[in-house]
């Protein structure tokens, strides 16, 4: 899967979140909100395919975490991910 | 060539030579203003527009009370067409900094005659348009005053905030109406935030030049009984931003000042969420909340 990098990431009020807009009607609009892992998973992930072990590969290596636990994290991040509409399968 | 102060706003309106001159609409006049010195932007009234051929990044329709709409965003400009009492377009391309904006519109142009839903959508607009980078936001709500602070009441159309703006009037001692349904709101250099009256203001028809700070946002919906919570920011954000022009909303750059804008805005001022009926005690419980004159649990 890939990241809908078109969204772009902003600053509000000093949190990161993804403002994604309906289509027609205003009543649409989503404020997605990114704590600081997720956005930096957004940051490593912009432009590139990725699966759960990708992500779980990136956190192991950044975080001190186990690979199963990581792989959790992942597969919750990727969950939220597509309940948001943020990827393209 | 009349110019007008809104939010303190310079702005004004040019006709050729050929146009026939027009009265100043009646919501316009108390935003007359003799100040001199350069305006923000100026609108040509009866300018001749040219078609343009090329493809629009983007294309937005949406409804007007009594008409439609259809927005062209082009890389240089913003194109609106306005339909009611006849057609008419408005061009609004993006300037530098510090040069004066000229927007051009053919609605007083030979045989057009525009009602004043259009004329009014048309300078909402061209003025919405030209503030945004001057943190500067039309924010649909209607707003109260009181000692010298405001409430501003948001929420979708037919929600109640005219309803329960007219009941803080009827049930709260010394509360006035500011605007009914397009106030401005400025971030000010200091970071303060002030709500202005402005020409715009639907039914409830208050075109007032005065301004205040704010004391809260009020997001309301309707529900069985009365309960008010204060909003986290980003929560506070989403309570604000549907309340923008959704014609703003459409495209990076004016939803980029949007955004910057409303951040500022939420920080300076606590939103509050309130579920209501149409009673006093509606009315009551936002008052004593946001006047901090009872615990807020």
């Amino acid at each position: 899967m890939k990241l809908k990098t078109n969204y772009k990431v902003r600053k509000i009020a000093g949190e990161s979140v993804i403002v994604r807009m309906g289509t027609q009607s205003v009543n649409m609009t989503s404020i997605i909100s990114l704590n600081p892992t997720s956005e930096w998973l957004w940051e490593q992930l912009a432009d590139e395919e990725f699966d759960a072990e990708k992500v779980a590969d990136l956190l192991t290596a950044e975080y001190e975490v186990s690979h199963d636990v990581a792989l959790l994290d992942a597969a919750k991040w990727i969950d939220m991910l597509r309940k948001a509409e943020l990827v393209v399968e | 060539m009349p110019r007008f102060s809104v939010a303190d706003h310079i702005f004004e309106l040019a006709m050729g030579a050929m146009c026939r001159p027009v009265p100043v609409p009646r919501n316009f006049r108390p935003f007359l203003t003799a100040e001199q010195g350069e305006p923000l932007f100026r609108v040509v009234l009866d300018s001749e527009i040219e078609a343009r051929t090329d493809e629009p990044l983007k294309v937005f329709y949406y409804d007007l009370q009594v008409g439609d709409c259809t927005l062209r965003i082009y890389p240089d400009e913003y194109r609106l067409t306005i339909r009611s009492a006849g057609e008419a377009e408005l061009v609004c391309p993006f300037v530098e900094e510090g040069e004066v904006a000229t927007y051009r519109t053919n609605l007083l142009a030979e045989g057009h005659k525009p009602n004043s839903v259009m004329f009014d959508h048309a300078l909402c607009f061209a003025y919405s348009f030209a503030t945004l980078p001057h943190k500067t936001l039309l924010i649909h709500s209607s707003v109260i005053m009181k000692e010298g602070r405001a409430v501003m009441c948001l929420g979708e159309s037919g929600t109640g905030k005219s309803t329960h703006t007219r009941l803080w009037l009827e049930n709260i001692e010394g509360t006035e109406r500011l605007n009914d349904d397009g106030p401005v709101v400025r971030v000010l250099e200091d970071g303060s935030v002030r709500v202005y009256g402005s020409p715009w203001s639907g039914k409830g028809a208050v075109y007032r030049n005065e301004s205040c700070p704010i004391a809260g946002y009020l997001r309301l919906s309707q529900a069985p009984e009365n309960r008010i919570s204060r909003l986290a920011r980003i929560a506070s954000f989403g309570a604000l931003l549907p309340s923008t022009l959704p014609t703003l909303q459409k495209e990076e750059r004016t939803l980029d000042q949007i955004c910057s804008t409303l951040s500022e805005m939420i920080v300076a001022v606590p939103t509050y969420a309130l579920a209501c009926l149409p009673d006093a005690a509606a009315a009551e419980l936002s008052y004593t909340t946001i006047f901090g004159l009872r615990s807020n649990e």
